[in-house]
């Protein structure tokens, strides 16, 4: 069993229509103690929240005895691209990102998630590739002078022609050489670019620093919405030690209706798998 | 197929001087232009960079038929309580409305917006007219009319149906905002062109011609959904004067967008 609801993180992006509160207050029901806190609208504003604000936050979290195990600053919708040639846009991607820091650093939330941005898919790689290279390694070394770690996760080839498999991954971790950044794991996107948590495992061991166990390949899905193997994949977790949480980052427009079913549904699915070892996250 | 524009959403993976490019191969004149990044995000936008775009345009023998600034995907949302992110959708679409303006576009897309679904209805509603109260006198003063769309509950608890949408039009009660159809949210709340022409007549001012699997999924290419295309085609062009966009939303269709359009474009000539 994973003990207690310590290892399942459910994620704030579900209940984008329903304030934070609320969504804070239906982890406290479902009987979890982590989350994975989504920077978004309209419950983070990245770009303007204030330190008091933030503080407020650190509150709210922590009155009901939650902890964040990892915040995922929204990217890939935003109007964010590391790797743009156009210099407003990088400047204004890698504030964001130097922002997010900041924030992860005051309310004491030890990882963050990045991606590598994109090139256009008629121009050269290799210079969008540099540009990526540039800006992440740049908010490497801030991360560490804060103590954060980095997790970089893989996008998927029709919203990136940088990092969008295991192997583009593996390439700018050796690009990037820092331990600060590792590896974020989303089962559904690595599902659909052919892959499984296994060769995750097999070519990163313990750098993977988090894991997205959600249902896929086509979306970001509840738990039976869709053909992954659930059981394989949390064994394959345990088997290679993994001790980290397991953040559900589940987004589908039909969920947005009613977060309240999908996640106690999800909830369930993972509380009935046999997964040991249950990381006190 | 005069009346017929382009949108580039599903140019996204390409610069948008390959799309305007691509319109002139594909002899379209008339763009919907969706403003985002990477092609133009309007708060990153310096005045050099936005006479460029329009001398693109202009050179190419296009015009803008409607301006689309990014509002689904982005944190944008006229009809939010949280003020600060209200206050920053307002302005958000002053900006596009400048922009807008500079491209010669008569028409600007603004989404109603949502209220928390766990909050009565009515008051993000009152938040969305109050927004759009404010718009509709900005626009007025640049002649650009705002269009409104309905979307699936999926996507706001204030606008599902043409009803929703004829009271908020009533409750803004503005010349500069009017009713736009998006085929894939009337098909998704069961209803028909039909009802949308009879319903709105000359107020309705455009049209996203778009297909769709009926479950509520985003918008497809004419032909790839299960909507009846040809008889929407042909009440559409028999009454209703102005552009049908396509608007092609879903992530296959980002990779060969060029191929994408033509198979629509070659859809709609065998619907003539």
């Amino acid at each position: 069993m994973i003990e207690s609801g310590m290892r399942i993180a459910p994620m704030n992006v579900l209940y984008k229509f329903f304030s934070l509160d609320y969504f804070l207050d239906a982890v406290v029901r479902n009987h979890c103690r982590t989350i994975e806190l989504w920077g978004g609208a309209p419950h983070i504003d990245i770009e303007e929240i204030t330190s008091e604000e933030v503080r407020h936050l650190k509150k709210r979290i922590s009155s009901r005895s939650l902890q964040v195990c990892c915040l995922t600053p929204e990217t890939g919708l935003y109007p964010v691209n590391i790797a743009s040639e156009d210099k407003l846009t990088s400047k204004r991607s890698e504030a964001y990102l130097m922002k997010a820091l900041e924030v992860a650093a005051e309310l004491g939330i030890p990882l963050m998630q990045v991606t590598s941005g994109s090139g256009y898919d008629n121009e050269s790689v290799d210079e969008a590739w540099g540009r990526s290279v540039d800006i992440l390694g740049r908010i490497v070394l801030r991360a560490e002078a804060l103590g954060i770690e980095l997790a970089l996760e893989p996008l998927s080839r029709h919203e990136s022609n940088l990092v969008y498999n295991s192997a583009t991954l593996g390439r700018m971790l050796a690009d990037i050489d820092s331990p600060v950044l590792g590896v974020q794991l989303d089962t559904s996107v690595a599902a659909a670019a052919g892959e499984s948590p296994w060769d995750y495992f097999r070519l990163f061991g313990t750098r993977i620093k988090h894991i997205q166990l959600i249902d896929g390949p086509d979306g970001h899905l509840a738990w039976g919405d869709g053909s992954l193997p659930l059981a394989q994949y949390g064994a394959e977790a345990c088997e290679h030690g993994y001790t980290g949480s397991f953040g559900l980052e589940l987004f589908d427009h039909k969920y947005y209706v009613e977060p309240d079913q999908v996640l106690a549904r999800s909830i369930g699915a993972l509380r009935s798998l046999d997964v040991k070892g249950g990381g006190q996250a | 197929m005069k009346n017929v524009s382009v949108m580039n959403y599903n140019y996204q993976r390409y610069p948008l001087e390959y799309f305007l490019d691509s319109m002139n191969r594909l002899n379209v004149e008339a763009i919907e232009l969706w403003a985002a990044e990477p092609h133009l995000y309007v708060e990153d936008l310096p005045a050099s960079r936005l006479a460029q775009i329009r001398r693109e345009i202009v050179s190419r023998g296009l015009k803008v038929i409607c301006f689309t600034p990014e509002q689904c995907a982005y944190p944008v949302n006229i009809a939010a309580r949280d003020e600060r992110l209200r206050n920053r959708s307002i302005s958000y679409f002053k900006k596009s409305l400048e922009v807008a303006a500079e491209l010669e576009s008569p028409l600007l897309l603004v989404v109603p917006g949502s209220g928390f679904y766990n909050e009565p209805k009515e008051e993000g509603f009152k938040r969305s007219a109050e927004s759009l109260r404010i718009l509709g006198e900005e626009a007025e003063k640049y002649g650009i009319h705002i269009v409104m769309e309905t979307r699936s509950k999926y996507g706001t608890n204030l606008v599902n149906t043409r009803a929703d949408l004829r009271k908020l039009v009533d409750e803004v009660n503005s010349p500069f905002v009017d009713p736009m159809l998006d085929t894939v949210p009337m098909f998704t709340e069961g209803e028909d062109v039909r009802a949308w022409l009879d319903d709105f007549g000359d107020r309705l001012r455009h049209v996203h011609f778009c297909d769709g699997d009926g479950k509520g999924g985003s918008n497809m290419a004419v032909g790839d959904g299960v909507f009846p295309m040809q008889q929407y085609w042909e009440l559409l062009n028999r009454e209703y004067n102005g552009y049908l966009t396509l608007e092609l939303v879903v992530n296959r269709y980002y990779l060969e967008p060029e191929q994408e359009v033509q198979k629509c474009l070659d859809r709609l000539r065998a619907m003539q």
